[in-house]
């Protein structure tokens, strides 16, 4: 949203000023919160997932914050072309945002159930998969603070690497299950997390869209490239082998 | 050049085509003595549509304006340079009369200027002059067509021989618009048409510039940013004697191509 010239009336710069920084805000408690409730997965610290729980409402409260100041924005000064887009764009991008919030708080939920059961062998998988989501979010938001319709881009393609992991999990997940009923109850959570964590990659496409509309008054044209193949997926348990799932197409 | 080649070249400049141009401007200069107010000014007026000319004052949005019905004419030491075709008519150069010219193009000023007359032979005075009508009846119904065009007769149809003047400021001005489409032009120019009325009666103009667009071409200079929003469908901005950008309105509000549009309409200069 820096412009290379100011507005007249110096406010106007002043309240759209603070609108980024909302955003900036909200983007790092995002971006910590999904850091923070894959943590307590892996290390099994329940005392750290309930703070992540707790931390969530913070980023609703931010989320407020920002709607009544571009409510007011819109009001008292009728914002038109790069300003208009700025504030609608921060509307929409603060709401991905919380979204990706409630993920991580949800994440962190489930990870105190899992933290009462034995250690899971999938945990590897979600930390990399978490990890890929957490670049992203990252890469997403320095898009964001510097208007780069290129990064926008390059974050918008990346998200189909995560949709693959999410997918190859899913995969895995339904496999530990097959094996081992007894797996069902934790494996069913976390395959609940990675379609957390898959979800969050979703809003941070949706983010990067909305960036390359603000620096260009253009949407992104073209479907995105998918991976997440898990919704015509069928896994039976005679299929013995790696290749003898089926997929059916809906 | 033809207008038939104009036609097929209309979309050289960087104009959108947003309906058939009732009027092509094409390489307009305009010199007030040694001083150059417009620079190769390149614009299609769509018909049946609302052109709004936006800028910073003394860019020269009115004097183009006044370039479309020769009322620069009046004006010593202005020279007027190029091609303003009407209906593929040079109206510079092809011996139009600029009575009949200002017929067909109709004007509407930034103040309310009523004849001090009745409101009846405000409306009248035209269709009487150009003899357009052939008896009373014919006047009366013209007038009372008129006035209901420009959404005035119900609050004038009890007191029509009362004088013009004696009106609020935003029925005059509905007057004025009365007494410009009384005569049937087939273009109205429109001059800061609201910048003397309060916000009612200006919703009350652009209400009524919407309705009559199905009618008549029209273009509006003004220096509401939001007015051009809100009843034009094409808008231009000028800047220093230049048009910088011209644009589907919708498009030039949202997503301006000129850094000086964008500046000047986000109230970043002007």
């Amino acid at each position: 949203m820096p412009e290379k010239q100011d507005h007249i009336v110096s406010s106007f710069d002043k309240e759209l000023r603070t609108i980024h920084e909302i955003i900036i805000r909200m983007g790092g408690m995002a971006e910590n919160q999904l850091a923070e409730a894959v943590d307590a997965l892996v290390q099994r610290d329940s005392a750290k997932a309930e703070l992540v729980r707790a931390e969530d409402a913070k980023i609703d409260e931010l989320e407020e914050e920002l709607e009544s100041a571009v409510v007011q924005l819109i009001a008292l000064r009728q914002p038109v072309a790069n300003d208009l887009r700025a504030v609608i764009s921060a509307l929409k991008i603060s709401s991905d945002l919380e979204r990706i919030g409630d993920y991580a708080k949800n994440i962190a939920k489930r990870s105190i159930a899992i933290n009462q059961m034995p250690p899971q062998k999938s945990v590897t998988s979600i930390m990399r998969m978490s990890r890929l989501v957490q670049e992203i979010v990252k890469d997403t938001l320095d898009a964001f603070s510097t208007s780069d319709k290129d990064r926008a881009i390059d974050v918008w393609h990346r998200d189909e690497e995560v949709d693959e992991m999410y997918t190859s999990l899913f995969r895995e997940l339904l496999t530990y299950m097959m094996e081992d009923p007894r797996n069902i109850s934790a494996c069913t959570h976390m395959l609940f997390i990675a379609k957390n964590i898959e979800r969050m990659g979703d809003h941070a496409t949706n983010i990067a869209e909305t960036i390359y509309y603000l620096s260009t008054g253009e949407r992104l044209e073209g479907k995105r490239p998918k991976g997440d193949r898990t919704s015509f997926q069928v896994l039976t348990p005679d299929s013995n082998g790696p290749n003898n799932d089926r997929e059916i197409e809906i | 050049m033809s207008y038939a080649m104009d036609m097929q070249n209309f979309n050289t400049i960087n104009d959108p085509i947003t309906s058939e141009p009732k009027i092509i401007a094409r390489d307009v200069n305009v010199f007030y003595g040694a001083s150059q107010a417009l620079k190769s000014i390149n614009l299609n007026i769509g018909a049946n549509e609302v052109t709004s000319l936006i800028g910073p004052s003394g860019c020269g949005k009115s004097t183009f304006l006044r370039c479309l019905n020769r009322m620069n004419d009046v004006i010593e030491n202005c020279v007027v340079e190029g091609r303003i075709n009407l209906d593929g008519i040079d109206i510079y150069n092809s011996g139009l009369d600029p009575v009949l010219l200002r017929a067909r193009v109709g004007m509407v000023f930034q103040k309310p200027n009523p004849f001090p007359k009745s409101i009846y032979d405000n409306v009248a005075y035209g269709p009487k002059l150009h003899g357009i009508v052939s008896n009373k009846d014919e006047l009366d119904e013209r007038v009372e067509k008129s006035l209901r065009r420009a959404g005035l007769w119900d609050e004038v149809k009890d007191r029509l021989d009362k004088p013009g003047t004696g009106l609020s400021g935003g029925q005059q001005q509905r007057l004025c618009i009365a007494r410009a489409i009384a005569i049937n032009p087939e273009v109205i120019l429109m001059d800061e048409p609201c910048s003397a009325l309060d916000p009612i009666a200006t919703a009350k103009i652009e209400e009524l510039i919407d309705e009559l667009r199905k009618r008549f071409t029209i273009v509006i200079v003004t220096h509401s940013m939001q007015q051009a929003a809100r009843v034009s469908q094409k808008t231009a901005f000028f800047h220093m004697g230049e048009v910088v950008e011209v644009g589907e309105t919708d498009k030039l509000f949202t997503s301006p191509q000129d850094d000086r549009t964008q500046g000047y309409i986000t109230g970043r200069f002007g």
